[in-house]
């Protein structure tokens, strides 16, 4: 502390950049739910109501957008967007047009579009091919097969979002798979990898199932911390060798397979490079993490990020419990708070499904 | 600039925001409003955190003597310039100063 006995050193580090412990990555990431309306019920869903109450029109959709690309500004930081839903195609004029507006941005490092693959026409298509930053269509399936995906996704929705697959990958367009695993999918994770290569699929992630939404009747589907190793580790064992679909693994867990792989494995994100903004514009610190902490139209997004208290309470690694805590992992992973919150009530609680 | 008076009373924009974790050695100052953001050391945090309420500077300069064990003076003339450099960058609202 003092430079000498008698002196108090106050000053030789005050700067203005982005903090490194804060926000270590050169990208924050945004998760944008521009509509709750959807077209399907998914029964593993994280949303409870699927109308349009409280929708942001589209100005304020596009008020939103400068707000984040004036954080990021700030921050230096490249910005990256999934814009989601719901089912974004609902608001495709709207999703268009925020698209477009971020094409135009220099922030604005790419976007995904998250969609449950059964609106794409041709027309819709051609204009996804038109757009600059577009990185990837994210699709979701839930298995291998038609009987274990459409018991969640509802009748007919595999053969649609294969379908969806195929126009998708006849454009050009970059595809990614999201799976959620749970106790009645995972013998199916490593054979629909093996699918999804076969349809040309770039991109295969999964998710852990957590019982919120929609999905608390699930509540029994919940992996154990043994079954989510065991499928972690096949996954990891197919996935960490080069093949034509790309296996992503950056999620907490998948780090402890194994310490000196850089390529697995990430950081909770919550209160480190990312905000999730509803429909309404409420903000979350992550879509699973549903407590709100603001609202991007109301609020101001530097208010939100740098004044939370729960954003702080999170990112002390001192504020965590059980295993979390004393974990030497800790400063690459810290659990999912979302898990631990779901499953324990507290989401600084330890992550239940960690198997160490 | 600062007049450097000790009776003058100052206190915190109510933009700026002090946040810190201890465990971690670090400390932080934030102007929720412009979005800058400033690295502290304790030492500077701790004296920030003197001006959360309306304080005078001679009520701030004997705390901060007496958390870190110097006299009245050696604060005074360490923490003197760097309260001038913060209100210049508008840490602290205007027209609160009080005699």
């Amino acid at each position: 502390m003092a430079m000498h006995q008698k002196k108090v050193h106050l000053k030789s580090n005050c700067h203005f950049s982005m903090d490194e412990e804060i926000c270590p990555d050169d990208e924050f990431y945004f998760q944008w739910h521009i509509t709750e309306r959807c077209n399907l019920r998914c029964s593993h869903c994280y949303h409870t109501k699927y109308n349009g109450s409280g929708e942001l029109s589209t100005a304020d959709l596009l008020k939103s957008a400068d707000k984040m690309l004036a954080a990021l500004g700030k921050w230096g930081k490249r910005g990256s967007f999934s814009l989601t839903g719901g089912e974004p195609l609902i608001r495709k004029d709207d999703l268009f047009t925020v698209a477009k507006y971020l094409d135009g941005k220099d922030r604005a490092s790419y976007y995904d579009i998250l969609s449950n693959g059964t609106l794409f026409d041709d027309p819709i298509i051609s204009a996804l091919a038109e757009l600059q930053k577009l990185r990837r269509i994210q699709l979701s399936l839930e298995g291998s097969s038609a009987k274990t995906n459409d018991r969640i996704r509802g009748g007919g929705s595999f053969d649609a979002t294969l379908a969806a697959i195929r126009k998708l990958k006849n454009a050009g367009l970059t595809v990614s798979i999201m799976t959620t695993i749970y106790r009645s999918n995972i013998s199916e994770i490593i054979p629909l990898i093996d699918l999804l290569e076969n349809e040309g699929v770039d991109t295969f992630a999964l998710e852990r199932f957590i019982p919120e939404g929609q999905g608390s009747k699930m509540a029994d589907e919940v992996l154990t911390s043994d079954e989510i190793h065991d499928v972690f580790q096949s996954v990891y064992e197919v996935g960490r060798h080069p093949r034509r679909i790309r296996v992503l693994m950056y999620r907490p867990l998948f780090g402890i397979l194994d310490r000196d792989d850089p390529t697995i494995g990430a950081m909770c994100s919550i209160g480190t490079n990312a905000l999730t903004v509803m429909h309404d514009g409420t903000i979350y610190p992550h879509r699973r993490l549903p407590i709100p902490i603001g609202n991007i139209v109301k609020d101001s997004l530097f208010k939100i990020w740098y004044d939370s208290a729960l954003l702080w309470e999170i990112r002390n690694p001192s504020n965590l419990k059980g295993k979390c805590r004393d974990c030497e992992l800790i400063p690459i992973c810290r659990g999912c708070r979302a898990v631990a919150y779901v499953r324990t009530g507290d989401y600084l609680g330890e992550d239940p499904q960690c198997w160490l | 600039m600062l007049v450097i008076d000790k009776e003058f009373a100052l206190q915190l924009n109510d933009a700026i925001v002090l946040h810190a974790i201890p465990e971690l050695d670090k400390f932080w100052a934030f102007n929720v409003e412009s979005g800058d953001q400033y690295t502290l050391n304790d030492s500077a945090f701790y004296l920030l955190a003197q001006f959360r309420n309306l304080t005078k500077l001679s009520t701030a300069l004997v705390e901060f003597a007496d958390h870190f064990g110097i006299d009245v003076e050696t604060a005074e003339e360490d923490c003197l310039p760097v309260l001038n450099d913060y209100y210049d960058q508008k840490f602290f609202k205007g027209g609160e100063n009080e005699k």
